[in-house]
């Protein structure tokens, strides 16, 4: 009984420092929206209406501002944690697709699919700190956990590149698949994962050695992965395939793939270590995912078109 | 039931190279029509890859290397003489589905760029039929800024246009 009462007493301390429960951002790209999910819920409980044809989400990991690009209109949308309402709109460039935060977000990184840079942006002031010159088509952003690395997948170049972020220069550039997308970080930052598109596979890459260790492959047209620490394994979503595809990080194989919906394209752990959220693009709406069954829990409806490339779950 | 939903739908994930062209966003169309005749009354009217052209009024002609296997083509031209290239990606007669994509896209024609497609016949209501017509594409102008007539509202038109006046003739058609 007593002991009961702890659990409770801890729980609810727990959520107290969480802040608030985590939100999922998903942006809907053919109605130019934001869907606000609560992930206690399962529930959408706000849409914000934002720039054209949103794809790219970056959630500060306080959940207290959400950037948004917008690639028809070339803007990010600064989106307000709190209030869940628009605060700014920036101009970004010729193509604004992936974007990404500094762990200690004080800065957001932007790729510019057209003119081959990384914009590097104060989350504060919301200027411009510098520019870094890329590969060709930069389409996949991650930074290293412990914040001194930002990985940068070129898809055209079919290129990882390596950016110091003390110096924000790139410090090295290495072949993956062919045109590489997606790109994250395992949760203790030994290892960096692009999903490549065009060769329907999952370059590993040692992040100590910068070094390709091993290419698994998946379904067809891979888009994003996000790796689940508690079991070690890496969750690719596979826009053709319409599917999940799981590789097990100790074996480097892909044992098994989970069905979802047409053209799964953004995927994200939720703060529970556990739960799997899946936009589908195809069928606007997000398949929640248990990883450690295997099995798709709940469908949430969204608006047109869910893209959700980036973190989109804060607080993290 | 899931099987069957997702056979369906391999046409449109077939379709080469649509993941490719970044910088313009893919768009889609999907379209739902509720008709009063069997399935089977309503798959009879599409069944034949180049049916087209006697359901659909904006296709003033078809022409078509023949049969039903994967990679059949047909040429569609239209009212005002211009003409685009599909091929068939699959088709199925026991799900009552066929995909197919645009190979040799036409501006003029239809301002899209690649174009896939997946049209569905399945059991509705009171034994009527669901006839249901998706498509997946990017507008016909690959980088940014489009003029007007090749631009995202110009592809979500004309495919809409298409779709609704095609089931509509399909409906008249099933239920004669």
């Amino acid at each position: 009984m007593s002991s009961k009462y702890v659990l409770i007493t801890v729980l609810l301390l727990g959520a107290g420092v969480c802040n608030a429960e985590p939100f999922a951002y998903i942006t809907n790209q053919l109605d130019n929206s934001v869907s606000v999910i609560d992930t206690t819920t399962a529930e959408v409980v706000r849409t914000i209406t934002v720039g054209k044809r949103p794809a790219g989400v970056a959630a500060m990991p306080d959940n207290s501002r959400i950037f948004i690009t917008n690639p028809e209109d070339k803007t990010v949308s600064v989106i307000d944690g709190e209030r869940l309402e628009v605060t700014d709109t920036l101009p970004a460039g010729e193509g604004p697709v992936a974007i990404a935060i500094h762990p200690d977000g004080d800065r957001f990184y932007l790729a510019d699919w057209y003119e081959n840079i990384v914009q590097v942006v104060d989350t504060r002031t919301l200027e411009r700190i510098t520019t870094i010159e890329v590969g060709r088509s930069p389409s996949g952003l991650a930074v290293h956990p412990d914040g001194h690395t930002l990985y940068v997948a070129n898809r055209d170049d079919n290129t990882l590149s390596l950016i110091d972020l003390h110096t924000n220069r790139v410090e090295a550039t290495i072949e993956v698949g062919t045109a590489p997308f997606g790109v994250s970080v395992a949760n203790d930052g030994s290892q960096i994962y692009t999903a490549n598109v065009q060769s329907s596979d999952v370059s590993i890459v040692n992040s100590r050695e910068f070094r390709v260790t091993a290419t698994v492959a998946v379904g067809m047209f891979p888009y994003a992965s996000v790796h689940v620490p508690r079991i070690n394994r890496l969750f690719v979503t596979n826009q053709r395939g319409a599917s999940v595809s799981v590789i097990d990080l100790e074996t480097q194989e892909t044992i098994t793939t989970i069905d979802v919906g047409i053209y799964p394209e953004g995927i994200n752990l939720l703060p529970d270590g556990k739960t799997l959220y899946v936009s589908n693009w195809g069928d606007n709406s997000i398949a929640v995912i248990n990883s450690e069954t295997l099995e798709v829990t709940d469908t949430i409806a969204v608006g047109e078109g869910p893209r959700a490339y980036g973190q989109f779950v804060a607080p993290r | 039931m899931r099987n069957l939903y997702k056979l369906g739908l391999i046409g449109l994930l077939l379709i080469p190279a649509l993941a490719s062209a970044h910088g313009p966003s893919r768009l889609k169309v999907v379209k739902d029509i509720e008709i009063n005749a069997s399935p089977d009354k309503v798959w009879a009217v599409i069944a034949d890859f180049c049916a087209i052209q006697e359901w659909h009024p904006a296709v003033e002609k078809c022409e078509t290397s023949g049969g039903t296997e994967k990679g059949t083509t047909r040429v569609l031209t239209l009212a005002n003489g211009e003409s685009f290239t599909e091929e068939l990606l699959n088709h199925d007669p026991e799900g009552m589905s066929y995909g197919y994509r645009i190979t040799e896209p036409n501006h003029d024609a239809v301002p899209v760029g690649t174009y896939g497609s997946t049209i569905d016949v399945s059991a509705g209501d009171n034994g009527g039929a669901v006839l249901n017509w998706k498509g997946f594409f990017y507008r016909a102008y690959p980088n940014n800024d489009p003029p007007p007539e090749l631009s995202d509202e110009a592809a979500m038109d004309a495919v809409t246009n298409i779709y609704d006046t095609g089931m509509a003739r399909i409906k008249e058609l099933a239920e004669q």
